[in-house]
Parts: structure tokens; sequence; C-alpha cells
């Protein structure tokens, strides 16, 4: 219980009130009397009586009010402690950003605000106790507003955000509403969407603002060249139920038209279309759709040219599995080298089964199964792993990697160094990770792919394809590509800033060298030191394009639903509201006594 | 004594029928040898008249034969001669303090104050006197005409119902005023609440020496008898503006009221040395209560 309570500050607040009330009421009236003649006398013996007794005797009703008044807000205090101690509401909002919320609904708002106005009622009735946990897939990283915010301005908050451009899962979505399970009794959790979403639990209530929409995008956009030097160009396009018919793909190269070509589709179908052309020193070729629709982020679609080429140094034993993880990827040259004479000018160094006794001054090296120490990392003996996982699935490392189900076999525990990421571990054990020793990137591999199933799952080939993608800085290779919405993109290397200029014209700067984008477009890419170069990123995801969704609303109080509240709040809250009125009768009774000029004594004397 | 008049007195506001139907079956006492100056229903002391036998005493001669009991004669031979008392009418006069004071009270004093006096006047008229009111109010005093005769409690309600308080209170002016005016000697009420800073007691001094028959109704009213306690006031007179500081409450109280149970004490031990009749009453009292109770105890009716 404290006094610096809101009603504790109200309830003192009524001592001076009810104190500066009597002594207005014992201020010196004026009386008017028939005469003086007998009350001269009595003026004239208080004039003539010791101090003592002329001084002003406590009105014992404005002592019996003050009391009254303490006790009562001591009680509102008591009765907010208990309130305080109450489970608070908590509502967790699990939206889906996902491209297809941006769609275009039938009465003009957008799938994404028809959410914002159905959850708005809702966000309104929270008060400043209530936790709101919005949790948005995927993440927003907005502007943040430094100190924590309450409810109130978390809801705020959320109506500034707008959807993004990526293509969600909708078991992401899943995993995320089973992740935001509600613990307390007063916990509610919402799950704004667009569609109905299968398998999710029953205290989930969900919000689709779905429905039909008139879209057509473009979901498949590939460049092949042909032997004769020659481009084909591949444009897929998918439509929702409503949209058919014919669509006109236009291909640009560097701005310059390349051709134009009808593509027909049907409703609820697929179409294509392939082009050819002789794109030669094309840098980045676009296709878009000519005409309007529900979504503007799959009207379009880029390809960027990725114009060098890795070289990869290979030391130590012979692991054909993984020496045809590197081989297979196009732009990588792989190259035998020493230890003690590696190529000036190489972008990887991998170690395999050795443990290098000096490590590069620059550059990414990746060390698998080292039987020694490596700057910092000590191994010390051999233990079975456990189930492995992922730690940081979002790290352009292990982006697209999967290790949950892959039989490991034995591993080394060992010492990390200091600034040591685990990527990936197996109970407390760590299979990989990545420090900086110096200027050089050092990648851990802890897995031996001789040993047990990695090499045989589709993990290890797209692993090995981000190291090298991350070596290379996100330019290896010399064909036409681009990456999806919410995909990691190696722009850099890590730990140097890297400018980039969005689709949207806004300058961005990447520390980690890794690019997260957001929405589609090109990016223009400027490492330090090195010509720009762009980014293709374009949604391509017939999900996305072809999301019909559905609607549910919310019932009218969720919470009624949701939770119910014990019996005691209800009477702390019934209590407390008592314990304010008495409070506000007790002043009232004292102004009440101020105007009529009632006191104790009078009423005794009445009485008598 | 006479009956109720057939016509009945118009109701004036001061009194109501039913009430001075009541009224009619009181008689007003006089105390002091008062004589009236005309003829009217109260057996006087002074012998004389035709109707009212009073006694009987021995001739003399030189007395009127027309007296002689010859009745008396033929029983005992000695001869004696009737006497018969003559009926006179009293100046029956009542004086109305009529200052700022008798607006206090609730009810008003002055309002209890004017229907004593119309009553009392009323019942001069029954019994066949003359009344007359006044009302004093500083150094001025306006009276009314005489009155006699039932009929005439109209003129008299006249007369005092637009009479209200104003002004200081001098009871020695009042008194020295019906001195001057006074010719005969009469009964005198004075209906005050004697809140007179000056030498009220000098004037009733003044008018016992002249025979007068005097009667004095103190009149207070509940808030001067009993004064609630009101904390730190500033208490102004009324009459003066003069004003006074002063706390009342449970002792202040105490010390008032012994002062005023002095000054009523003082006052009735006046009255009863100069053979004054002395009544106390509250405005607070129903008027009934205070003319068939009060008067009647005080033995100014019976």
């Amino acid at each position: 219980m404290s006094w610096l309570s809101p009603w504790g500050l109200l309830g003192l607040l009524s001592v001076p009130v009810l104190v500066a009330l009597s002594l207005w009421r014992r201020r010196r009236r004026e009386v008017a009397v028939s005469s003086l003649l007998l009350w001269r006398q009595v003026a004239a013996a208080q004039r003539a009586a010791p101090p003592t007794q002329r001084r002003r005797r406590v009105d014992p009703l404005i002592a019996l009010r003050l009391a009254v008044a303490l006790v009562l807000t001591g009680a509102m205090c008591g009765l907010l402690w208990l309130r305080r101690g109450a489970p608070t509401r908590r509502l967790t909002v699990v939206v889906d950003r996902s491209a297809s919320m941006a769609m275009r609904r039938p009465d003009g708002r957008s799938r994404w605000q028809a959410c914002l106005d159905e959850l708005r009622p809702l966000l309104g009735r929270l008060g400043p106790r209530d936790q709101l946990v919005p949790v948005l897939v995927p993440a927003y990283r907005g502007a943040a507003s430094g100190a924590e915010p309450d409810a109130v301005g978390l809801a705020k908050e959320l109506g500034a955000v707008a959807p993004s451009d990526v293509a969600v899962r909708e078991q992401e979505l899943v995993e995320a509403v089973r992740q935001a399970a509600p613990t307390a009794t007063d916990a509610l959790v919402v799950v704004a969407t667009d569609d109905r979403l299968e398998g999710l639990p029953a205290w989930a209530r969900p919000l689709a603002t779905g429905g039909a929409a008139a879209n057509r995008g473009i979901v498949a956009f590939a460049a092949r060249r042909r032997r004769d030097g020659t481009h084909e160009v591949l444009v897929g396009v998918a439509a929702t139920p409503p949209a058919r018919g014919e669509v006109e793909v236009v291909l640009r190269g560097d701005g310059r038209e390349l051709g134009r070509r009808q593509v027909a589709v049907a409703a609820g179908g697929r179409g294509q279309a392939v082009l050819e052309a002789a794109l030669g020193d094309v840098d980045v070729l676009e296709a878009h759709l000519v005409g309007d629709d529900a979504l503007a982020a799959d009207n379009h679609a880029w390809l960027a040219r990725r114009t060098r080429r890795v070289r990869a140094a290979w030391v130590g034993d012979a692991s054909p599995a993984l020496r045809r993880a590197l081989a297979v990827q196009e732009g990588v040259d792989v190259v035998e080298a020493a230890a003690d004479a590696l190529p000036a000018d190489c972008d990887l160094v991998v170690y395999y089964g050795t443990a290098p006794t000096r490590l590069p001054a620059r550059g990414t090296v990746a060390v698998v199964a080292p039987r020694g120490p490596v700057g910092g990392l000590r191994p010390a003996g051999q233990v079975e792993a456990g189930v492995a996982m992922v730690v940081a699935p979002r790290d352009p490392l292990m982006a697209a990697v999967r290790l949950e189900g892959v039989r490991i076999g034995r591993v080394a525990r060992v010492t990390v160094p200091e600034g040591f990421d685990t990527l990936a571990r197996a109970g407390d054990v760590p299979l990989i990770g990545r420090w900086r020793q110096g200027r050089a990137t050092v990648v851990y591999v802890g897995i031996e792919p001789s040993r047990g199933g990695w090499a045989l799952s589709a993990s290890f080939p797209i692993f090995w394809a981000n190291v090298v993608d991350v070596a290379a800085g996100g330019g290896r290779r010399g064909e036409l590509a681009c990456v999806r919405p919410g995909e990691p993109c190696g722009v850099g290397p890590v730990g140097e800033p890297v400018e980039i200029d969005g689709p949207d014209g806004r300058r961005l700067e990447v520390a980690g060298g890794v690019l997260l984008p957001q929405r589609v477009g090109l990016y223009r890419v400027r490492p330090k030191g090195t010509a720009a170069r762009a980014v293709a990123v374009s949604l391509l995801s017939e999900a996305e394009t072809t999301a019909q969704g559905c609607e549910a609303r919310l019932p009218r109080d969720p919470w009624e639903q949701a939770t119910r509240r014990p019996l005691a709040t209800g009477l702390v809250r019934v209590s407390g509201a008592l314990a304010a009125l008495g409070l506000l009768l007790v002043v009232l009774h004292g102004w009440r006594a101020r105007a009529a000029g009632f006191d104790l004594r009078e009423a005794r004397a009445s009485v008598e | 004594m006479p009956g109720p008049s057939p016509r009945g007195p118009r109701s004036p506001s001061l009194l109501d029928p039913a009430f001075l139907h009541k009224l009619e079956l009181l008689e007003i006492l006089f105390r002091r040898n008062v004589v009236g100056r005309r003829e009217g229903d109260r057996p006087g002391r002074q012998r004389g008249g035709r109707t009212e036998f009073a006694d009987y005493r021995e001739y003399s001669p030189g007395d009127d034969l027309h007296y002689l009991d010859w009745n008396v004669y033929g029983r005992t031979g000695r001869l004696f001669l009737k006497e018969f008392t003559k009926r006179e009418a009293v100046l029956v006069c009542v004086l109305v303090d009529a200052s700022a004071s008798m607006g206090f009270g609730q009810p008003r004093k002055l309002d209890q104050a004017k229907r004593l006096a119309a009553a009392f006047a009323y019942l001069a008229l029954v019994g066949g006197h003359e009344a007359q009111v006044g009302a004093f109010a500083g150094q001025q005093v306006r009276w009314s005409a005489r009155f006699a005769g039932r009929p005439d409690v109209q003129a008299l309600a006249r007369f005092l119902e637009p009479v209200e308080p104003s002004g200081g209170t001098d009871v020695f002016a009042a008194l020295r005023a019906f001195r001057e005016r006074a010719a005969e000697r009469s009964l005198l009420l004075l209906v005050s609440d004697l809140l007179d800073g000056g030498a009220p007691q000098r004037g009733l001094r003044l008018l016992g020496s002249r025979r007068h028959d005097l009667a004095v109704l103190h009149l207070l009213s509940p808030q001067e008898l009993h004064p609630p306690a009101a904390g730190p006031v500033r208490l102004t007179d009324c009459e003066t503006a003069l004003g006074e500081s002063l706390v009342v409450d449970d002792a202040a109280l105490r010390h008032y009221a012994a002062g005023l149970n002095a000054f009523c004490e003082g006052w009735r031990a006046f009255c009863e040395r100069h053979d004054i009749r002395y009544l106390q009453a509250s405005s607070a009292s129903p008027f009934e209560d205070c003319v068939l109770g009060t008067l009647r105890k005080g033995g100014l009716v019976r």
C-alpha cells in the first residue's frame, strides 16, 4: 500500500479541503443581534480571561471527519494494492504483415487497414495497466520511441506500422501464435491475418480481413543463357479467381524495353510467357504487368546481375561431399592450397580436418572439424551430439538451413573464444559458430561431413552456398538473380558499414553486411571502396498473389469469452468505489456544515 | 358581561374570530384605584348612580329622602339609606415597543407584541372601557385614537397592522410622552423587550407616582433566551450598529444565560417594588397560550 498512488494522493487532498472548510466555518462571522446589552458582559469576560482559556479548541467533528477521510483513503490505497496484485489484462496481437495484407478489398480499404480498423476498438479499451504484446510476422523494424511504451503507446505505434512485401508461410504464423500462448487468466491472443489458419490453437481468437480480390501477379521470373549467347526469359503469371483473361507482360533491360507478350491466364490458374532476348551486358532485367489490380507488389519483378566470381582455397584433408558442395555452385573456383602458401586473392579459405597455424589477415575462413586450437577456439574431447538445432535462423550463414532431424554423430566439445556467435548447437555443444579474428571472419563447423547424415541432407549444400555468399559479400555469381523479401542477402564484409539506396529512394545503412529487404524493388548497394551494384528483390510468391483469404470478425467483447475475472476482482472494484464514495460524502458533509453553519455544539444545543 | 355582537367583529388579520370569542370570556383586572371619566360597565369605587346597589347607611339630616328604604324602616323602625355604585369606563392604554430590536426573533417579537396589544385592547373594548394603543420607536410615539365599543376593534387592527420595527429603544421617552398625554389615571400595559440602555425604570417610577395602573410585558425571542453556539463572531447591534467580537461557545453561552437571568430578575424585582405587574413571554409561545396563560397568570386578566 502506498500513499503515493493516485487514489492515495486524491484521498490526501481531502484533508486540506476539510481543514479549509473547517477554518471557513470557524472564521469570524458578522452576526446581527437585537442588542449588545446582554453580550457586553460576555465579551468583557472573554477579554479578561487568560489566553489559555481563550485558545480555540479543536472541533471534535472536524477531527472525526479527518479520521474518517484518512481511513477511507487508506482503504482505497489498500484496495488499489490488492488490484495491483490481481492479474492484469494482457493482450497479445499476432499480426500477419505478409504481402497479401496490402491487397485491396472490394470496399476500397486494404486488408491491413481493415485489420487495424477491427483492432482499434479492442486496443482502445486497454488501460495504462494493461499489457499489449504485438507480435508482427515478419518483424517490424520501425523507429524506436526510446522509453518502453505502455499498452496505449504500443497501440498507437501499431497503427503506424505498414504491411511488408514478405511472403509468410501459414506455419510461421501458427508457430508465432503457439509461442504467444497465454499464461494468465486475464490474457487474450488475437491473430490478425487475411485467411483462415489451419492448426490454430483453440484459445486464439482469429481476426481475418481477407475476401475476394481481383489480382494478377508475376510468380516466376528467370533468365537462362543459351548456347548461342542469347537468353530465354520465363515470366510466370497467376491470377485469383475473379481475374482472368490476357495479361500483357513487358520486359525491360536496364530500362530499355526488350519485348512484350500477351499471357492468357485462367481464373484461379496461371500462365507463362517465354521471351527470347539478347541481354548482352544488361545488369537489371525487369518484368511488369500492364494495368492495375488489388496488389501492387507482384506487378513488377526484377533480376540483377551478379558479376564477380568467388575464389576458394582448400586446405587439409579431402572431403568429396564438401568439395562437391562447393564445386557445384556457379561462379565458385576452388583451388588446392598449402597451409603456408595461400593464394593472395582468395575470398574463402576452407580448412578441413586441420587447424591453421596462422589465420589469414582478412577474408572468410571456414574451419571444419579442426583437430587443434584455432585462434581462441580449443577442442576438448569428443561427445555424442544430441538433437541439433539452429539458434540463429535469420543469420545469412544459416538462411534456409535446417538441422532438425539430422543425425550429427560425434562432435568435439570446444572452448569458444570471446565474441563467438553460436549459430547452431546440440545441447550445450556448439556445432556452427562465427567470430572475428582481426579483420578475418572465422566460421567454425564442428560437424564432420563424413560422419552422420548432414552431408546427405539438403541443408548441407545450402549452408555452404551461404558461406560462399558471405565470403563473396553477396556478389559471386555472374548470372541474373534476385532475392525474395525477408530473405537475408549478403551485401558486404561483416562489420563494415554498407550504404544502400532502397527502392523508395531512402538511404539505408547496413552494419552487419547483411540486408534483410522488406520491400520489393531494386536496392543500390555501395560497399566501401567498391563499385555500386544492384540487388533485385522480387516477391514471386504464388501463395501471396493468389491469397483469397476469408473474413472472420472478433466477438463483441473478446475478453468476456477469453477470460474469466475472479469474483475478488469485482468485489475489490466495488469496495474501492464505495470507499471513494464515502470519502466524497465526508467532504460534502464538511461543505454542508460550512454552508449551513452546522456544528456539533449546535446539534447538541438543538437536541437539548 | 355583554355577549358577543350579533354582527361579530370583522376578522382582522391580527386576531381570528374564534379567538375573539374566547377573549370575550375574559375580563381585565385593575389593581390601582383608577377612575373612569365616563359611565361604563365596570362597577366603580365612587358612589353614585342609580342601578348598582352597594350598601346601607344610617340616615343623616340633609340626605336625599328618595334613597330611604321604607321597608327596613317598617321592620326595624330606624331610617336607612340605600347606596349605589357608579359604573365607569376606564382608559386602557397599550404601549408597544416598535424599535428595530423588536424585529428580531423567529417569529418576530413585534408580531407577537402587536397581537397581544390588539387582544388586550379588545378585552378593554369588550369590558366597556376605552382603549388606546401607542407604538414607539426612538423618541417618537404614535398614538391611536381612543376606541370605545367592540366595533372599534377594526380600527384598532388597522392602526397596529402597518407598524414595522425601526429606530432605537427609548422607553423613558415613550412613558414621558404618555404621562404628558394622560389626563386621567388609567391602565398602561407596556409591551417591550426592555433592551434599552437608557433609564426605562425611571419612566415607570414617574408614572407610578401618578397612580396609574402599570403592567410590563417583557417579550423575548427564543434566540435571545437560548442563543446558539456560533463560534467566533462579530456581533452587531441592529439599533446602534456597534460591534463586539467574541467567541460564542459553551462558556460564553453559560455566561450569557446568567446575565439574561439577572436582567429579567432585576426587572421583576423592580416591578414588585413599585406595584407594577411584570409578565414575561417568549415570542415563540403560541399566541393563545400567551394570552390565556401568561396574562391570566400575571394577574392582568381573569
